[in-house]
C-alpha cells in the first residue's frame, strides 16, 4: 500500500526509473534533453539523467506513470550521500574508490568505434561559434560520456578511438585558456570512475601545460590519454570491491591497490599508448616519500607524468562526494594537502598545481 | 591458515596444490620451500610482494 504523495518530490538520480515524469531545472545549461519537463520513457534517457550531474531530480507523481508496488524512498535511502563523516587526511583517500557505475549495465549498448565518441561532443569540439561556457559544459557532460562508454567496453579498437578523441579535448584545453578553466570550474563532483577519470584528465593535462608550455619534448596528446585512463584498471577490480560504500577489508584494498599495475597491462596488451604515457596509469599512486603503490617508488623513481597524475588524483578525490564524507572545498584541499600531505608530492610540481588552482 | 598467496602487483594467485610448474615450481610445493629467487610469474614482482590470503580475488 502507497500512503498518498505529496504531488511532487526530489530524489537523486541513482533512484530514477522509467515512468516517472521529472522536472529539470531550467538554467541547466547543457542538459540533451529538449524539454525542461518529459516522462521517462527508456533506460538512455536514465542514462543521460544519471550521468547530468545533478544531485536532485524533481519528480511529479500526478505525472508519473509508476509501477503498483513503487513507492517513494524512506528519507533513509532517498540519499546515500548525505553521511556526514570527518574530512581527515586519511592515507587511503584515493584508493577508496569510485564505483564504475552502480547502475546495472546489462541493458547498455557494447559500444564500437563507430558508436563510441558522443556526436554532442564532436558538434561542440567543432562548433567555432559556440561561448567557451556553453563549449566547456559540453565537452565536459560529452566527456563524461564517453568515458563511461569506454569503461563500459574497454576493448583495444575502442581504446584506439578514444585515444583520437580525448586528443582533441586535450588541443582545446592546451589551445584555449578560458574554456579550460571553465571546465575546471564546472567539475562534477560525484563518486563516479568515468567523473572523475575527466577530472583528472583535465586537470592534469592543465598542470603539465603550466608545466611543460610549448616545449614540443612531449607529447601531449599521449599524455592527455594517459591521464583520462590512468584508473582503467578499476574495470578488472571486481564489483563487489568497487561498489562497496564501507571500508575496505585488507584482502579487499589489496585487491583493489592492483588497478594500476592491471590498467597499464591491458594498455601494454592491447598495444596501445607510448610506454611512457602507460607509465601514468602504472604510477599514478605512488607517492614522493616511497610510500605508495604498487612499486613504492620515491622521488626521482617516479615519472614526471606519473607525479602529475598523482596530485590531480588526489586533488579530485579529496573535492569529490563519497558515501563516507562530503566534498571538501578548492581551498581546503589544497590546505589538507600542502599541510598533511606534502610528503606525497613532488614540492616542485605541487607549487605549480597550487598557482594553477587558487 | 590456507595456502594461498597472492600478488600485491597483480593478483597472480599461488596456491601450493597447483604450483607454477611453468617456472619449475611443482604442483604440491608449499609458499616457504619456493626459492627467495622465484618471481612472480605475471609481473616479475618479489616473493616479498605476496600476501597470504584467506580467499583469492580478481
Amino acid at each position: 500500500m502507497m500512503a498518498e504523495p505529496h504531488n511532487t518530490i526530489g530524489l537523486p538520480p541513482e533512484q530514477l526509473i522509467v515512468g516517472m515524469y521529472v522536472t529539470l531545472p531550467r538554467e541547466w545549461l547543457s542538459h540533451e534533453f529538449l524539454f525542461n519537463q518529459f516522462l521517462i520513457k527508456s533506460d538512455k534517457q536514465l542514462t543521460k539523467l544519471r550521468q547530468s550531474g545533478l544531485k536532485q531530480i524533481q519528480i511529479d507523481l500526478s505525472k508519473s506513470q509508476l509501477p503498483a508496488d513503487w513507492s517513494a524512498p524512506t528519507a533513509n535511502n532517498a540519499d546515500i550521500t548525505q553521511t556526514p563523516a570527518s574530512i581527515t587526511a586519511e592515507r587511503d583517500i584515493t584508493d577508496h574508490f569510485h564505483p564504475l557505475d552502480p547502475k546495472e549495465s546489462g541493458d547498455l549498448p557494447d559500444w564500437n568505434p563507430d558508436t563510441l565518441i558522443p556526436e554532442g561532443l564532436k558538434e561542440a569540439l567543432s562548433d567555432k561559434k559556440l561561448a567557451p561556457q556553453q563549449r566547456s559544459q559540453a565537452v565536459y557532460q560529452h566527456s563524461r560520456e564517453l568515458m563511461t562508454r569506454l569503461l563500459a567496453t574497454p576493448t583495444a579498437e575502442n581504446l584506439k578511438a578514444s585515444k583520437q578523441a580525448i586528443g582533441m579535448i586535450t588541443d582545446l584545453i592546451l589551445s584555449d585558456d578560458q574554456t579550460a578553466s571553465n571546465m575546471l570550474r564546472i567539475t562534477s563532483h560525484d563518486f563516479y570512475t568515468y567523473t572523475h577519470s575527466v577530472n583528472v584528465g583535465v586537470t592534469s593535462i592543465m598542470l603539465a601545460k603550466a608545466l611543460f608550455g610549448q616545449s614540443d619534448a612531449h607529447d601531449m596528446h599521449e599524455l592527455g590519454a594517459g591521464f583520462f585512463l590512468h584508473d582503467l584498471g578499476k574495470v578488472r577490480i571486481r564489483a563487489e570491491v568497487i561498489n562497496k560504500p564501507g571500508r575496505l577489508t585488507d584482502d579487499e584494498m589489496r585487491h583493489m591497490r592492483t588497478h594500476p599495475f592491471k590498467g597499464y597491462k591491458l594498455l601494454e596488451r592491447s598495444n596501445q599508448l607510448s610506454e611512457e604515457s602507460r607509465i601514468i596509469i602504472l604510477q599514478h599512486h605512488e607517492r614522493d616519500d616511497g610510500q605508495g603503490y604498487p612499486k613504492q617508488l620515491a622521488g626521482e623513481q617516479i615519472h614526471i607524468y606519473g607525479k602529475v597524475c598523482c596530485i590531480a588524483d588526489v586533488y579530485d578525490a579529496l573535492t569529490a562526494e563519497r558515501s563516507y564524507k562530503k566534498a571538501m572545498s578548492n581551498f581546503d584541499a589544497l590546505m589538507l594537502m600542502k599541510n598533511q600531505m606534502s610528503d606525497h608530492f613532488d614540492k616542485k610540481l605541487f607549487s605549480e598545481f597550487v598557482n594553477l588552482m587558487r | 591458515m590456507s595456502q594461498n598467496y597472492q600478488c600485491d602487483i597483480c593478483d597472480y594467485h599461488y596456491e601450493a596444490a597447483v604450483g607454477c610448474p611453468d617456472e619449475g615450481v611443482t604442483p604440491g610445493t608449499s609458499w616457504q620451500d619456493i626459492p627467495d629467487e622465484w618471481v612472480c610469474p605475471e609481473c616479475g614482482a618479489p616473493k616479498k610482494l605476496f600476501s597470504q590470503i584467506a580467499n583469492p580475488t580478481g
